[in-house]
């Protein structure tokens, strides 16, 4: 095929065809469009007097069933996998037809389209044609109306079950959508042999029909008989299929996990091995990240005070590349963790940036929530210092008395630990918002020096 | 503790990875004789009779045997425990895991990011004769058994109890101090600190206690 340039001919080869979604029926019209590099009005026009004409609603009908929506996935779509989209860009401009009366032909095909497209013009025509009958009449023809109703009922009761055609796989999960569709189904399927039967009606007498109805029952009954075991076996397959799928989704996302968190890292300790330190904290942060994310379907209660001073250990590890162990015993009974979360950071924060490595203990009782926080530095004298840490007199003692409980230091030679205990029903106290003045004296009292 | 025994702990390392096992004996380096490797349960279970060790490095999980992993290799080994001490060392979370390896007989459980020293500080201790706990299993226990401790004297009959004291070493083992640490803390020796963590291992190991099994199950040690 050779390459024009012409605006019409700027894709080489033909986009599929697929009924677009998003329409008022099926798609159908706006996906012959783009496949053929046609207007949709245009093409919709065309479809509206084929249908007048009488096989345009066939030729619909026909599309319809036999030609695959964007969103369904095609056997090729399966086999290029996971590495590529499973759907094809289809949206193209629409061609233009020329560059001198664009503006008119834009409006004009601007004009068509929302009349061709919306629901309610479809209706109106559907109703002016039901006029122009009655008028018909009313001049004197004699119409056989059972002629008329009779595929109108037909066509509608076909239309209403198709509509489910394209809906039932994305909604099938949700019961209420699935009791929906059903009906849908139901119904139409009921206009559409009552529309037969009324057609039959008028070409043989009752009696005839009520037998004709007997037989054919008998025969379907047969049928069925015959056809059951092959309809059951394709239901499981296709039970068994949309299993092995949704595991081999599962899979999938494993694997992508894999590869983009610990292969990752696993390349860049080997690029960083001459740096132990780096190497550590990449192992620490990629295990940290590895346990959450494999057994995070436990850590639904996120915001519960372990989980909170756990994300604190995490990310000030991460951010100063010295490891924080974390142990949590019990569960605490108060909802609001903040003032004790944020001293312990301020203490997990000056143990790993003065005295390395720190390992943290939570314990929740009845009575009380007590978080330790202890590093193996060289120490510090509270009343020497204290002049210069401000973070732990104002940040840690001072916050927790105004919360209602209190803190604690011990600083030997072989390290430091912050005691800090919240009472369950402890209450804000109300005198400690005016700032430093309240945590320097209260803080003497509770501080405690080895 | 290592004055009874002048030589080097003749340890067998227990483990399916091979990367693993290597990389331990090359960081225990010449502070313990490694004398067996096995990856699976029965080839462990073969190994440690063949050569019967001092203490043997066991990982929770393992491949082989009737899949009982690290607690099949001890239940395997039960006639020996007098002489072989097994320490499970773990990056597992479960505290099924951990709980099951410990029930079945091993002397303490460490985790695999433990520092050299420390590691070989705990197979001297578990060579000796006592428990090793590490953080988080004590603050399993902790979990399990409760952190009251309003007994002060808990019979020895009683399984399903801390005393006081127990709590008290299982607190502060959990906080992160050393065994010396807790002794200087608690005015006692730190023989009688083994001893505490002794008694709360066999307590671990014996106690009928339905709670520990439901526990282990809910919970993994973090």
């Amino acid at each position: 095929m050779e390459t024009t340039t012409t605006p019409e001919g700027q894709l080489p080869q033909r986009p599929p065809l697929r009924r677009a979604l998003d329409t008022p029926v099926a798609g159908v019209c706006l996906g012959v469009a783009r496949h053929l590099g046609l207007s949709v009005p245009l093409v919709r026009v065309v479809f509206i007097v084929l249908a007048l004409a009488g096989v345009g609603l066939l030729l619909y009908c026909w599309l319809w069933i036999f030609v695959p929506t964007q969103e369904e996935p095609t056997p090729e779509a399966a086999r290029r996998g996971l590495s590529g989209p499973a759907l094809e860009q289809t949206d193209q401009p629409a061609p233009s037809s020329g560059t001198g009366a664009a503006g008119r032909s834009a409006k004009v095909q601007r004009g068509l389209d929302s009349l061709t497209s919306s629901p309610e013009v479809l209706l109106g025509g559907v109703l002016l044609g039901l006029g122009a009958v009655f008028m018909v009449q009313l001049l004197g023809f004699h119409i056989d109306w059972r002629l008329v109703l009779a595929p109108a009922v037909i066509l509608s009761g076909v239309i209403l079950a198709w509509s489910q055609i394209d809906r039932t796989q994305a909604e099938g999960a949700d019961p209420a959508h699935r009791s929906a569709a059903l009906w849908q189904v139901g119904i139409g399927a009921g206009l559409v042999m009552v529309a037969v039967l009324v057609i039959a009606g008028g070409l043989v007498g009752t009696g005839q029909l009520i037998t004709g109805i007997i037989v054919g029952a008998m025969l379907l009954g047969g049928l069925a008989l015959v056809l059951a075991p092959w309809f059951i076996r394709l239901y499981r397959t296709s039970q068994v299929e949309r299993e092995r799928a949704a595991a081999e989704a599962e899979r999938a996302d494993i694997a992508a996990h894999l590869h983009d968190s610990v292969l990752q890292t696993l390349a860049m300790i080997q690029k960083q091995k001459a740096d132990p330190a780096a190497v550590e904290r990449l192992a620490r942060g990629q295990e940290r990240q590895l346990r959450s994310w494999l057994y995070r379907q436990n850590a639904q209660a996120t915001g519960s005070l372990k989980d909170q001073i756990l994300a604190v250990a995490a990310e000030l590890e991460e951010l100063h590349s010295v490891p924080v162990d974390v142990v949590a015993v019990g569960e605490s009974r108060r909802s609001q963790h903040a003032p004790l979360v944020a001293a312990a950071r301020e203490a997990i924060l000056n143990a790993i940036k003065h005295a390395g490595p720190a390992s943290v203990y939570i314990e929740s009782t009845e009575q009380e929530d007590a978080v330790f926080v202890r590093d193996r530095g060289d120490g510090f004298d509270l009343e020497t210092i204290a002049g210069d840490r401000m973070g732990v007199r104002e940040s840690i003692i001072g916050r927790m008395h105004r919360a209602g409980g209190r803190a604690r230091i011990r600083s030997t030679g072989s390290g430091t630990e912050v005691q800090l205990f919240l009472p369950v029903d402890a209450q804000p106290k109300t005198n400690g918002n005016n700032g430093s003045a309240a945590s320097g004296g209260p803080a003497q009292k509770v501080s405690e020096h080895e | 503790m290592s004055e009874n025994h002048p030589g080097r702990r003749r340890v067998v390392i227990v483990d399916d990875h091979g990367i693993f096992r290597s990389g331990l004996k090359a960081e225990l380096g010449d502070a313990v004789e490694v004398i067996g490797e096995a990856p699976t349960v029965d080839e462990a279970a073969q190994v440690i009779r063949e050569s019967l060790p001092e203490v043997v490095l066991l990982d929770v999980h393992l491949p082989g045997g009737t899949g009982g992993g690290g607690a099949e290799v001890v239940k395997l080994c039960r006639d020996l425990l007098e002489e072989v001490r097994f320490l499970a060392i773990s990056v597992s979370d479960e505290a099924t895991d951990v709980v099951s390896v410990i029930r079945a007989g091993a002397r303490g459980y460490v985790t695999k990011t433990i520092s050299t020293e420390e590691l070989i500080g705990a197979i001297d201790a578990v060579a000796a004769g006592d428990a090793v706990f590490s953080p988080r299993l004590a603050g399993f226990v902790l979990d399990a058994f409760g952190t009251s401790g309003l007994v002060e004297d808990v019979r020895d009959e009683e399984l399903d109890r801390l005393s006081a004291r127990e709590v008290e070493v299982m607190r502060l083992i959990a906080r992160g101090y050393t065994y010396r640490e807790i002794a200087s803390e608690l005015f006692i020796s730190i023989k009688t600190v083994e001893t505490h963590v002794s008694k709360v291992l066999r307590k671990l190991q014996l106690s009928s206690r339905h709670e520990l099994t439901r526990w282990a199950e809910q919970r993994r040690i973090v």
